[in-house]
């Protein structure tokens, strides 16, 4: 290696060594930024403080026990006509105490011809699982279902 | 005289009843398979560590629950292992390892038929050992038979 070339690889060097500790220190700050969101505040950021009647038209299909927490299926179907005028807008799930509740949205159109969705979803632990229906009049409909996962185990 | 004696019996008495009560698990496999063909009961293979503080959970509160006690007698052969015992690793290779707790739930002659991961409350657990007591596990996945509307 010649001298030049030296002082190439070391300004190299030198620069990240100098750089690292300051992208370090971003990314740390970013993950101290997360910070667990309650129930409230992702109804909130869904309904923008709407009510939410609890309707028998919105049928949340969930398992008592999930085996898994990680992959646990969820169905929901909302009894509601899909026309141009009057239709199911947004499902929305949440869950209740993860450190993100709010899980998924599934917008619609008439075009959709029913108002039904099928995933899966992770629970931290055992709670409630909410599906909220968004109406195209901006009401809010809901149903609310317990599921029990395992209280834990060591890998 | 008369009241020591009395407190005595009284004792005595409920160590039996508690020493009677306990699910009396078993250490090897072959037994077991042994035992559940001849009964034709299902097998349940718990796998544990003497460090999973989950595991101690279950073992003071889910299998002291008398209900549990009572399905697990009547309707499975259980096997409590190790999760570093000979038997253990010998398990673990055969049917699988999912952290600990494991349960390895079998059919009598030896075949897998599902394995669950995680301590769980006793309420919980009785639905799940009912799934695979009362024949559901045939008809049905376990997903399904505890899928259910609001």
């Amino acid at each position: 290696m010649n001298r030049r070339n030296f002082l190439k690889v070391a300004g190299i060097a030198t620069s990240v060594i100098t750089v690292s500790p300051v992208l370090l220190k971003e990314q740390n700050s970013a993950k101290a930024q997360q910070q667990k969101r309650s129930y409230q505040e992702a109804l909130k950021e869904i309904t923008g403080g709407s009510p939410v009647k609890s309707s028998d038209k919105v049928k949340l299909i969930a398992p008592a026990i999930a085996e898994n927490g990680a992959v646990v299926p969820v169905k929901i179907t909302v009894n509601h006509p899909m026309e141009k005028d009057n239709y199911v807008k947004a499902i929305h799930i949440l869950a209740k105490d993860n450190f993100e509740p709010r899980t998924l949205s599934a917008y619609l159109t008439p075009a959709n011809g029913k108002a039904f969705i099928s995933t899966r979803i992770r629970l931290a632990k055992t709670m409630d699982v909410v599906a909220i229906a968004e109406l195209s009049d901006g009401t809010f409909l809901k149903a609310e279902k317990p599921v029990k996962v395992t209280i834990g185990g060591c890998g | 005289m008369f009241k020591k004696t009395a407190v005595f019996i009284l004792i005595l008495g409920i160590c039996i009843t508690s020493a009677k009560a306990d699910i009396k698990w078993l250490k090897d496999l072959d037994t077991a398979l042994y035992k559940a063909k001849k009964q034709n009961k299902l097998i349940l293979i718990y796998i544990y560590s003497p460090h999973c503080g989950y595991c101690k959970k279950m073992d003071r509160t889910t299998f002291k629950d008398k209900e549990i006690q009572e399905i697990l007698k009547k309707y499975f052969i259980p096997v409590k292992v190790d999760k570093d015992s000979p038997e253990g690793e010998m398990i673990k290779a055969e049917y699988g390892y999912l952290g600990t707790p494991t349960f390895h739930f079998l059919e009598p002659d030896g075949k897998k038929i599902k394995s669950i991961f995680g301590a769980w409350e006793k309420e919980d657990f009785l639905l799940i050992l009912k799934y695979f007591a009362e024949g559901y596990y045939k008809k049905m996945s376990m997903t399904e038979y505890f899928m259910n509307e609001n």
